[in-house]
């Protein structure tokens, strides 16, 4: 059952490859990214399911919150198929288009139509135009963008979406990538001690040749050589690695560059780590203020601020939440 | 931080230094859980945990600081070091690179804490006996040298890591006592306490012996 399964495809992934998205990224991509999958978030936990019924807990928060409890199985239905998808090396990937030609998941999709939901579908194609008229919501269509990334951006639509959110998409770097791949960093060494316990319990980042090491390695150096005053830091490893979770490494690369500079988030992992005291300042007297019955027992137990709150601001919540809903914080960050 | 009824006489606070990937995460849930993980997360910031143990008479409750190592993260993790009774200065026996960084991680250890702190020196990894690079002599000498108390231990199979937080917490609490019998505080425990010749005693005191194996 599990093998006829794989095969079989939903009639909206192959639309998947969002319009207006080219596979541009199929040249000259260095083996590795040729078969980075788009992992979900919580796959790792979903290697032992066998039937397609006993994964309800799988549906995506982002757009269960309205649904009958028809619609949420047959919505988990639909997330199970397409995790199995994409665990299947085989498959088409979603957004990165370097395996197009691969063939063995491409069946015919009439059959699964019925499955459905028209609510799924509805937001399916609301999502592709969004993308695909990008410049236009951003600018018209704010509000509504806005509304509509708080409820979570759907799974598929992440890996380009983050993208268009912080203008990754045409950026000079990306051509460097394979160049600085090739020179050696002061910061290897930092960075290799991270890299086995960086998502160590995710399944597309354990053992030591995996995929995931692999990348995130990469990426990591590469910056380190792009910015050698920050060079590399801890923290900023868990960012990447969800990237790398939605996109090849170019793209997550050229997303993480875009972040640490415009999102200033290098200014939180520069040497002197000054803006994170200032965050940790700025938090304490929103606590004080909004709080100040816990602050005062925070207080009375020397419970400091930067004690529980340092990696909230340093991983954006990445190590404090599950994935999933570290997701949507993420989401949510990218716009606002 | 535990519940409000809890009974104990004494909290102490101990943090956990050394280079990145040493094994301070793993000794403090060796010691606080006794679990170890072969996948541990790096730290980022600060994470801490708290065991309860009887100390002659007394029920100490150590609160365990386990702080990043990455360089980086010193600035803000120098706040961390206030009110630490005492340290453990971990290094990974099988990477002398951890080991020659010692005296950093000391050095940085005195600029923030108080002079009293008492400090155990900590080889771990001795389950990796065969890759080892700090010959146990050498590092033995060097805590003799610089009054430190000093251990190996391994978190993985957990030799002597019960005795290592023991140790330490032991000779912290015969300070506390010393210093008891002078000013009559309960409670919140500093070794430095006001008096400037207190902290003096402490500096010059000889440490009864270090755990040998």
């Amino acid at each position: 059952a599990r093998g006829k399964r794989r095969e079989g495809r939903l009639p909206l992934t192959p639309a998947l490859g969002v319009p207006g998205e080219t596979p541009k990224s199929s040249r000259s991509r260095p083996p590795a990214a040729m078969a980075s999958p788009a992992v979900s978030p919580d796959s790792s936990s979903h290697e032992g399911l066998s039937s397609v019924n006993s994964a309800p807990a799988c549906s995506p928060a982002s757009d269960s919150e309205n649904l009958s409890p028809d619609e949420l199985e047959l919505l988990a239905k639909l997330e199970e198929q397409n995790r199995l998808l994409e665990a299947d090396s085989k498959s088409m990937r979603s957004m990165n288009g370097s395996r197009r030609n691969s063939g063995s998941s491409l069946v015919s999709s009439s059959s699964a139509s019925s499955n459905l939901s028209h609510l799924e579908e509805d937001t399916w194609i609301l999502w592709g135009r969004i993308v695909n008229e990008w410049d236009e919501w951003r600018k018209k269509k704010e509000k509504l963008l806005k509304e509509l990334i708080r409820k979570g951006i759907p799974h598929h639509f992440r890996a380009i979406v983050w993208q268009l959110l912080c203008s990754a998409t045409d950026m000079p770097v990306k051509n460097q990538y394979s160049e600085l791949l090739k020179m050696s960093s002061p910061c290897e060494k930092l960075i290799r001690r991270d890299i086995a316990r960086t998502y160590p319990e995710h399944e597309f980042f354990k053992g030591q040749d995996s995929l995931g090491q692999e990348v995130l390695f990469n990426v990591m150096k590469a910056y380190s050589l792009v910015d050698r005053e920050v060079g590399y830091c801890q923290g900023s490893a868990f960012i990447v690695g969800l990237l790398l979770m939605q996109m090849p490494e170019e793209e997550a690369f050229c997303v993480f560059v875009k972040l640490m500079q415009e999102y200033r988030l290098r200014e939180l992992f520069k040497p002197s780590m000054a803006q994170l005291g200032l965050c940790i300042y700025q938090f304490e007297y929103l606590l004080q203020e909004q709080l100040p019955e816990l602050n005062i027992h925070f207080r009375s137990q020397s419970f400091l601020t930067s004690m529980y709150a340092s990696s909230w601001f340093l991983t954006l919540f990445l190590t404090t939440f599950p994935l999933p809903v570290a997701t949507r914080v993420f989401d949510i960050f990218m716009y606002e | 931080m535990g519940s409000a009824e809890e009974d104990y006489n004494f909290v102490f606070k101990v943090v956990l230094i050394g280079e990145s990937g040493v094994g301070k995460t793993n000794l403090l849930s060796r010691f606080t859980r006794n679990e170890f993980n072969h996948d541990s997360r790096t730290t980022i910031g600060v994470e801490f945990s708290t065991r309860t143990i009887v100390v002659g008479d007394a029920v100490v409750k150590a609160q365990i600081w386990d702080t990043a190592g990455l360089e980086r993260y010193r600035a803000i993790t120098s706040a961390y070091y206030r009110g630490a009774v005492g340290a453990l200065v971990v290094f990974d026996i099988t990477k002398h690179q951890t080991y020659d960084v010692v005296d950093r991680w000391l050095k940085e250890l005195y600029e923030h804490a108080e002079a009293s702190i008492v400090v155990m020196l900590v080889g771990n990894k001795t389950d990796l006996a065969q890759a080892r690079e700090v010959p146990m002599e050498e590092a033995k000498m060097f805590a003799d040298n610089n009054g430190l108390l000093f251990v190996e231990t391994s978190a993985l199979d957990s030799t002597n890591v019960e005795q290592a937080f023991e140790t330490i917490l032991k000779e912290i609490f015969h300070k506390v006592q010393k210093q008891k019998q002078r000013s009559s505080q309960s409670n919140t425990v500093s070794l430095a306490s006001e008096s400037p010749e207190s902290t003096a005693v402490a500096q010059t005191e000889k440490r009864p012996c270090c755990v040998a194996l």
